[in-house]
């Protein structure tokens, strides 16, 4: 255990954790956005800095999510500086995403109004967090999506803005998603994900054999089974998670109706 | 016998792949060579060298879109690389970018319709002494005025 001061409060943690760890394990509120306790540290948002301070006094900015505590370290989230480079980076946000829920609680929260800068483009309501691309890459083993381009072209895309055989319509993505651009629709047995108005690919949906709940997809049931993922779906006899629980109580209910 | 079913030519690929002993690290190198082989990535190059290297297609079109070096479209056998940094503008690159946009009758990323020349902009190629810099292939021609440009191209075109 070591131990850090954290605004007024001295706390103790594990070696190894990251201060917005440590600041959330105690109540302490920092904004995050390219953040996802599932994947590892990224880095880009800078929307989770805070300040550090040194023992001659000296304080520098650090994003939380990538900081490490060490002993005795001593860390202020929440100083007049800290608030005014984050508002900074609500308003870029808010020029990028200016319909996204999230960003406007965000800009309301540190009274961020209308950006003093002008839109060089049209806002696609992405913020480029990542999160998308690292869920799919990181977590699902896909790299189905991807940023594409550089500079102020940046975007996700699939090759060639095409479909993309590697989705297998999880929509893990979709659920990381802080922006709500990439989204979803199931229609006639047939899953689409879309970011924007551009479909990344179909999939076929799949009926639990219990309820008839679609609730997964051919592809992700296949992938999963491939993957040998414990816990992973029957591929020929699909059930949902709901009624994979009621047969397990029903299996666990019937040596007790005995007595 | 190493044919797409749209009877892309993947032979060279292969053999470009057959010299590596593992992929991972060597993206961007094989990409390099791969466009050498073209003069610029043909989708189904991508298609094949994600087929056999296992990358993703998504992970291919990222590297080659994040790279100016990188083209996804055909380009001229001379590929003009004007450089419009802070030391070339200020020294009249706009100018001459548009004295050879005019001369070859096409924009700045656009190639001309016999094939022979490309233009691209770059931001800086290192040589600011040199300004403004004109670089033509592997030629890099230094303090290019637009009244110069004519005779620079003329070089090209004779070269066939
Ligand atoms: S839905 Fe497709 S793109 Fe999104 S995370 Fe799953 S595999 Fe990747
Ligand atoms: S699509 Fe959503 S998750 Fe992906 S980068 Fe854009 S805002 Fe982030
Ligand atoms: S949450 Fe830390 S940089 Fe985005
Ligand atoms: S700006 Fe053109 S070479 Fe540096």
């Amino acid at each position: 255990m070591i131990s850090i001061q954290l605004n007024d409060l001295q706390v103790e943690c594990e070696q190894g954790r990251t201060i917005l760890e440590v600041a959330r394990a105690h109540g302490v509120e920092i904004p995050t956005l390219c953040h996802h306790p599932s994947l590892p540290p990224a880095g880009l948002c800078r929307l989770c800095i805070v300040e550090q301070e040194w023992p001659d006094g000296e304080r520098s900015v650090k994003s939380s999510c990538t900081l490490q505590a060490t002993d005795g370290m001593k860390i202020l989230t929440d100083t007049d500086r800290v608030h005014s480079l984050r508002a900074g980076v609500i308003e870029l946000l808010l020029l990028r995403a200016p319909h996204a829920t999230s960003i406007r609680d965000l800009a309301n929260l540190y009274g961020v109004e209308q950006p003093a800068l002008t839109q060089l483009q049209e806002p696609d309501g992405c913020v480029l967090c990542g999160l998308c691309v690292r869920t799919c890459e990181q977590s699902m083993a896909r790299e189905a999506i991807t940023c594409a381009q550089r500079s102020t072209g940046r975007s996700v895309a699939t090759a060639f803005h095409d479909r993309s055989e590697n989705c297998v319509g999880c929509g893990s993505c979709v659920n990381v998603c802080p922006t709500g651009v990439l989204h979803l629709e199931q229609q006639d047995g047939v899953r689409r994900i879309f970011w924007n108005d551009q479909l990344l690919n179909e999939t076929e949906l799949v009926p639990c054999e219990d309820c008839g709940d679609e609730f997964t997809t051919r592809q992700l049931l296949d992938w999963t089974a491939q993957r040998g993922k414990p816990n992973a779906v029957d591929t020929e006899h699909p059930v949902c998670p709901a009624c994979a629980r009621q047969r397990q109580a029903r299996r666990m209910a019937r040596p007790l109706a005995r007595y | 016998m190493s044919e797409t079913t749209t009877g892309f030519d993947t032979g060279g690929i292969d053999t470009i792949l057959a010299r590596y002993d593992g992929f991972e690290g060597h993206l961007i190198g094989i990409l390099h060579e791969v466009q050498k082989l073209y003069n610029y990535l043909p989708r189904e190059a991508l298609e094949r060298v994600s087929e056999q290297t296992g990358f993703t297609l998504e992970r291919l079109y990222s590297i080659a879109t994040f790279y100016n070096f990188f083209s996804l479209e055909p380009r001229g056998k001379h590929v003009i690389r004007v450089c419009t940094g802070t030391a070339c503008h200020v020294k009249g690159a706009p100018r001459v970018l548009q004295e050879i946009e005019e001369r070859l009758e096409i924009s700045s990323d656009e190639t001309t319709p016999d094939g022979q020349f490309s233009i691209e902009h770059v931001h800086c190629v290192g040589t600011c002494s040199l300004a403004p810099v004109v670089v033509v292939d592997q030629d890099t021609h230094s303090h290019v005025k637009p009244s110069k440009v004519r005779a620079l191209l003329k070089n090209y075109e004779d070269k066939g």
